[in-house]
């Protein structure tokens, strides 16, 4: 049983470790192999600073509020492992800002200690005039990436430096199953109008001094389109960019300017804070998780591939509650073709 | 008289922000620091400088409180300004843990702090032999950078400073108009001060950014302290012991501890072990007192014996101070008016 991987950014990886841990054991011809035109410290997880946060709103889309929570619970149950350093995995807590009271979010009982700003805290945010404290973990793709390729290569998966241009490419030559884990570039291989470039523009600063993630909300310009300063074990990133529909990945000077300018007017001590580097990406963006299988004829050739794309700026967020799901529909996969007796249980 | 100069012997954090705030309630004063030790080598550069404050016994609950949230209010304007970062001050948020629930589950202080609450089961589930446990968000001054701000806002004050270990108080009389003791534990020599005893702590400033977050054990003798670029793991509480040579059986016994709290220190680097004698007293000594020695006198005001609390009254008890200082003043210029008549 040949698998094909297509993507080594969070979701690519997770999908492909979580399926050979699970069915390794029990499909002794299983074979994983990555395919990406991008590995890590190049892929879009790894510009991403690392923090585990939904957005907002889950907009009725209970299935990846699961997800999230599978998520979180899965990272927090690492966290006393002597792994967690080399995953880049550490407790982190922080400040939403907002303008006028919202609802709870549907991650209120998900994250630790969640609790509204006091009148002092607020004090710290002029021009906040509402907002939510809660610990929450940071994951950062520059470690955990490379530490999902470590398991992966102990396993005997293989990787390919190559871009796939159709799921043809992989699917031959005793591929049974593919799956596709290209994030924004999922609509190269098979038309999708829902699925978009939400692009974003960071820069990495040294600020060591800054404990807490802080992040604003501006209900009128959506999601990450306000300030937000998240600290890493290195680095501290300042971002606050949203561009739906915007394929460059090249720095914008004017993208720049309004993240500076806007970070320092919240936390007015990145004044004196180094810049060391600048990065733009593309968030995966797309209305819901397209996480489902699909049966594609090629010439005379079936082969199975189920979609794990669209994550938009939470994939970190979601991503193991996505690869538990993606092994789910291997699972029927396998016992469709008869390679297993029963379906394996949930694996915790 | 003109010019009162006046002389803050101690540059730790209490001398410095004594000194500092006499400069800013009696402007006309000449402020001159003297001190056998500056920063990096004082008391106060081994302390992780967290503003959680340590109770004393024999100072009254609304004066302790007074100076904690002087102090806070004052750093916390720092930490929110463009100077936060040359200063060293920043917030940390964390948890202080217990085994076993304590007789006092508000301290005086929480409400001062921000945040303050109780923990929920599901963050106790870190710490399996914790049985209760308090969340809430303070602000540390990290050292040497708040010691060295300090220095520096009192050089652009015109402070002189100098490298100078003072014997006795007299000394200073032909120089100077009052003294003020800063001391911390060479007070202990300087005044025959026999209440003021050391407290040894012993701490491992390591190197693990990725800890965001402070954890004390609520017995005060384990905890996890995140700064700028390094953690500080402590520690001990050692009453009369004048040792400065770090133990290694207790830097493995602290490491130990801490790793229990935080397993991922497992992975900290760079272990520097720092000892420091904490100046304790039953009741921290802010006062005024008058020598007098052949008819001569000596207008003395006395801040210190902070023992573990510090940096969390600093600014409230040099609040105090320079009000002495003021009144020692006060007192001069009645007593040089009465001798012109």
């Amino acid at each position: 049983m040949r698998v094909a991987v297509i993507g080594a950014g969070v979701i690519g990886l997770s999908s492909a470790l979580c399926i050979h841990e699970q069915f390794q054991g029990l499909v002794p011809s299983l074979e994983l192999e990555i395919y990406a035109d991008r590995f890590t410290p190049h892929t879009t997880s790894d510009g991403a600073a690392g923090l585990w946060q939904p957005y907002l709103s889950d907009h009725g889309n209970l299935q990846e509020t699961l997800w999230n929570k599978e998520t979180f619970d899965y990272l927090l149950g690492h966290m006393h492992s002597a792994a967690a350093k080399e995953m880049g995995l550490f407790l982190i807590s922080g400040y939403n800002l907002f303008t006028e009271p919202v609802p709870d979010p549907s991650w209120k009982n998900i994250v630790l200690g969640f609790r509204n700003l006091t009148p002092k805290e607020l004090e710290l945010f002029p021009g906040y005039s509402y907002g939510w404290f809660n610990t929450a973990l940071m994951l950062e793709g520059r470690s955990y990436l490379p530490w999902l390729t470590n398991r992966l290569t102990q396993r005997g998966v293989k990787f390919f430096h190559k871009k796939v241009e159709s799921f043809q490419e992989v699917s031959g030559d005793g591929v049974d199953v593919v799956l596709n884990c290209s994030g924004v570039r999922a609509g190269d291989l098979q038309p999708d109008p829902e699925l978009q470039p939400g692009r974003g523009q960071i820069i990495k600063v040294l600020a060591p001094w800054v404990k807490h993630f802080i992040i604003t909300h501006n209900l009128n310009s959506g999601i990450y389109n306000s300030p937000y300063i998240i600290p890493g074990s290195e680095f501290t990133v300042l971002g606050g960019i949203y561009q739906h529909g915007n394929w460059s990945e090249e720095n914008s000077a004017k993208d720049h300017k309004s993240v500076w300018d806007s970070c320092c007017r919240l936390l007015p001590a990145l004044q004196k804070a180094k810049i060391v580097a600048e990065w733009s990406g593309l968030r995966p963006a797309r209305r819901s998780v397209r996480l489902e299988r699909e049966s594609i004829r090629l010439g005379n050739l079936q082969a199975e591939v189920i979609h794990n794309y669209g994550h938009g700026g939470f994939g970190i967020t979601i991503h193991w509650g996505c690869a538990m799901a993606a092994a789910r529909l291997f699972g029927n996969i396998l016992q469709e073709k008869k390679q297993l007796g029963t379906p394996p249980g949930p694996r915790l | 008289m003109a010019s009162p100069k006046v002389a803050v012997v101690g540059a730790g954090v209490i001398g410095l922000s004594t000194a500092l705030r006499i400069t800013e309630t009696c402007p006309s004063c000449s402020v001159t620091v003297l001190s056998d030790q500056f920063s990096p080598n004082t008391t106060s550069d081994v302390a992780a400088g967290m503003l959680i404050p340590h109770t004393y016994p024999d100072t009254p609950i609304h004066r302790q409180k007074q100076w904690f949230k002087e102090t806070f209010t004052y750093l916390f304007a720092v930490s929110n300004s463009a100077e936060a970062s040359e200063a060293g001050i920043h917030l940390v948020s964390g948890w202080q843990v217990f085994k076993t629930t304590p007789k006092e589950e508000l301290p005086f202080w929480s409400d001062i702090v921000l945040g303050f609450r109780a923990m929920s089961e599901a963050e106790l589930l870190k710490f399996p032999q914790h049985r209760f446990g308090q969340a809430f968000t303070t602000l540390r001054c990290d050292c040497p950078p708040y010691l060295l701000w300090l220095e520096k806002r009192l050089k652009a004050a015109g402070t002189q400073m100098y490298t100078r270990k003072v014997g006795d108080l007299w000394e200073l009389h032909n120089e100077y108009d009052i003294v003020v003791n800063c001391a911390g534990m060479g007070a202990q020599q300087l005044v025959g001060d026999k209440e003021l005893f050391p407290v040894r702590g012993q701490v491992l400033k390591v190197h693990a950014p990725w800890v965001k977050q402070f954890i004390r054990d609520g017995d005060g003798l384990t905890y996890i302290y995140p700064g700028i670029h390094r953690v500080t793991l402590g520690g001990t509480r050692e009453k009369g012991s004048w040792s400065l040579s770090p133990d290694a059986g207790t830097t493995r016994d602290i490491f130990d501890r801490c790793c229990s709290l935080e397993p991922s220190l497992q992975g900290a680097q760079g272990i520097e072990v720092k000892v420091g004698l904490r100046p304790s007293r039953q009741c921290v000594r802010v006062q005024r007192e008058v020598l007098s020695q052949g008819g001569v006198k000596l207008p003395v005001v006395h801040n210190y014996g902070h023992g573990a609390g510090g940096f969390s009254v600093h600014r409230g008890t040099a609040n105090e101070a320079a009000h002495l200082v003021g009144e020692c003043i006060s007192a001069l210029q009645g007593s040089s008016s009465r001798a012109k008549l």
